[in-house]
């Protein structure tokens, strides 16, 4: 295990360096000219040549990417061009928000999804099955930012029940700030309920036709238990593997989630900077983006390995 | 049969939905972009059979001309990232030598999911539609790559290749006449189910502000104006939705028809 271990860990920093670049270039080569949109119209050329010699906008490019790196592996992402402040500090906070959204969401999402998949896996062709299929492949198509102003316009301008937008004031772990949280990570969740079910689906099927769980039928051993302990848990690999392509996904979605809901996370925050050519802050959140997405990939790898002894890395 | 039914369904929805963006002049029952404040918010009534939106519009010519824009920007983008991914996929495939590199970036590229990868490009390119179809086109690209490359791998080691070696056939006509041609039809199910992702995509991004700027009245546009209208005027923003669901739905039933009579193999259990 620790050898494959090392060697993931040791690509991680290779991607993020891939990833870097990649952002640095991306925001560098791109038609507009930070000095000048920071200037201000009407500024004369001195103004924007002192501005562009402050950003460091006039070294070379390879030079200002070196000096980026460096800034980067001190903690310092730079300020914010349209709002002055710390892109770090910005970054945190929205990390962390994003975070604890896609934690609730994930956590709803396997709650239903594998359940309703195993369901349409034994009783297949049943009424069940037929619902959970047509279902899942219209929360497949379903556009998201619809499904979140929907469930908006239902639940909190009509019922009044929770909350329109935001995060509100105290933390999200609580049970005031938890009520900001349903809609999001509800509407976030949903597309995953559908695809997860389908796949569940589809690998208990595949699994329930093997031979050794003929076997243990014969051996007399009760239906629930052929079911969860021995199919179930064969299949929880494949399973697993889509769980983490999956979160990948959602964090997708987080842009258009926090967007429709106003919740203060990564995917807003980088949908806001790229619209506004916010230069610094965009980087950072495609960066931050990267690095969460690589960490859940590692993650899911690591669990693995626990879910099936047979795995040595 | 289930898979009949739904590809015949499927191949409807697209079709029709396609025939109403090409006739959309003949279609329409107003101009998309005639403004009339008099009657702005009003549910469907004479003359205005999906109502108006919060310029008077007419909300049912708006989504009819919004066919097309957002067909044209899918299609362009499939297109764009048909025409890339494939050449990377059979050279990558082909040329042990040079798979190994090209693989890598392709990885890294996959690692991220089509719309991080679109927004990051929409970041550098600044919001549009051009910038936008670019964008996605790039993002699509290399999950083909990587399919193209996979049949590929497969089908180069075929006896129909040696021989066609041993004939004296030179490499280009030996990947474009036979490995090429087999490629095809996984590629067929392929593209019609990235097209149901390019189509929510593009909506998606217009929606953020990032894709068809105003007045065009591209779907996801408007949703976004509709929005915040949501309270007093539902059907702005609910009616686009609709045809949006409508076509991915329609692009999923025809893929996932396509994919069983096309090729078996490739079904999960269904």
């Amino acid at each position: 295990m620790s050898a494959y271990l090392i060697r993931r860990l040791i690509q991680i920093p290779i991607v993020l360096v891939g990833i870097t670049l990649l952002t640095f270039l991306v925001v560098h080569l791109s038609p507009g000219d930070p000095a000048a949109i920071m200037a201000g119209p009407g500024s004369s050329p001195e103004d924007v040549a002192n501005i562009r010699h402050q950003l460091g906008l006039d070294k070379s490019l390879p030079q200002q990417y070196l000096d980026y790196m460096g800034r980067i592996l001190r903690g310092d992402f730079g300020r914010s061009l349209i709002r002055g402040v710390s892109v770090a500090e910005d970054l945190k906070y929205a990390f962390v928000n994003t975070f604890n959204l896609v934690v609730v969401a994930r956590i709803w999402s396997l709650i239903v999804a594998i359940p309703l998949g195993v369901i349409a896996a034994v009783r297949q062709n049943s009424i069940w099955d037929r619902l959970c299929m047509a279902g899942s492949l219209l929360g497949l198509s379903l556009p998201t930012f619809w499904v979140g102003l929907i469930l908006m316009s239902i639940f909190s301008l009509r019922l009044g029940w929770l909350p329109l937008s935001g995060m509100g004031e105290s933390s999200m772990w609580t049970l005031d700030g938890l009520k900001y949280a349903i809609l999001p990570a509800f509407t976030l969740g949903a597309p995953q309920v559908a695809s997860l079910a389908r796949l569940t689906r589809s690998t208990m099927l595949e699994v329930l036709r093997q031979d050794y769980i003929r076997t243990a039928r014969a051996k007399g051993l009760s239906e629930r238990i052929v079911i969860y302990k021995h199919a179930l848990k064969n299949a929880s690999l494949p399973i697993t593997t889509i769980i983490g392509m999956q979160t990948g996904y959602m964090l997708a979605g987080t842009v258009v989630i926090e967007s429709v809901f106003a919740w203060p996370g990564l995917g807003r925050l980088s949908v806001l900077s790229i619209l506004a050519r916010d230069f610094p802050l965009i980087q950072g959140t495609i960066l931050v983006i990267a690095l969460f997405f690589v960490l859940v990939n590692l993650a899911v790898d690591l669990t693995y390995s626990w879910l099936d002894p047979r795995i040595k890395y | 049969m289930v898979a009949n039914k739904g590809l015949m369904v499927g191949l409807v929805v697209v079709v029709a939905i396609g025939l109403t963006g090409v006739f959309a002049p003949w279609l329409a029952p107003h101009d998309p972009y005639k403004i009339n404040s008099g009657i702005a918010f009003s549910l469907p009534r004479s003359g205005y059979p999906l109502g108006t939106d919060e310029l008077g519009r007419c909300i049912l010519s708006r989504m009819i001309y919004g066919t097309r824009i957002t067909f044209t920007v899918g299609i362009a983008a499939l297109v764009l990232a048909l025409v890339t991914g494939i050449p990377i996929g059979l050279i990558s495939g082909y040329y042990r030598r040079l798979d190994n590199i090209i693989m890598r970036f392709i990885d890294v590229l996959m690692a991220f999911p089509g719309i991080l990868l679109a927004i990051a490009i929409v970041a550098a390119l600044g919001p549009g539609l051009v910038n936008t179809t670019i964008a996605i086109g790039i993002g699509t690209m290399p999950a083909f790559a990587r399919l193209v490359r996979g049949s590929v791998l497969s089908l180069r080691e075929a006896d129909y290749v040696e021989s066609a070696r041993a004939l004296g056939a030179g490499d280009i006509r030996i990947i474009g006449q036979h490995i090429f041609t087999n490629c095809v039809p996984p590629l067929i199910v392929y593209s019609t189910l990235q097209m149901a992702w390019v189509l929510l995509t593009v909506s998606t991004l217009s929606f953020l502000g990032m894709g068809a700027q105003p007045p065009l009245s591209e779907w996801g546009a408007m949703v976004s104006t509709g929005r915040t209208y949501i309270r007093l005027a539902p059907h702005i923003a609910s009616f686009p939705c609709i045809f949006i669901l409508l076509s991915v739905l329609g692009f999923n039933l025809l893929g996932d028809g396509l994919r069983d009579v096309l090729d078996p193999r490739l079904r999960g259990s269904d």
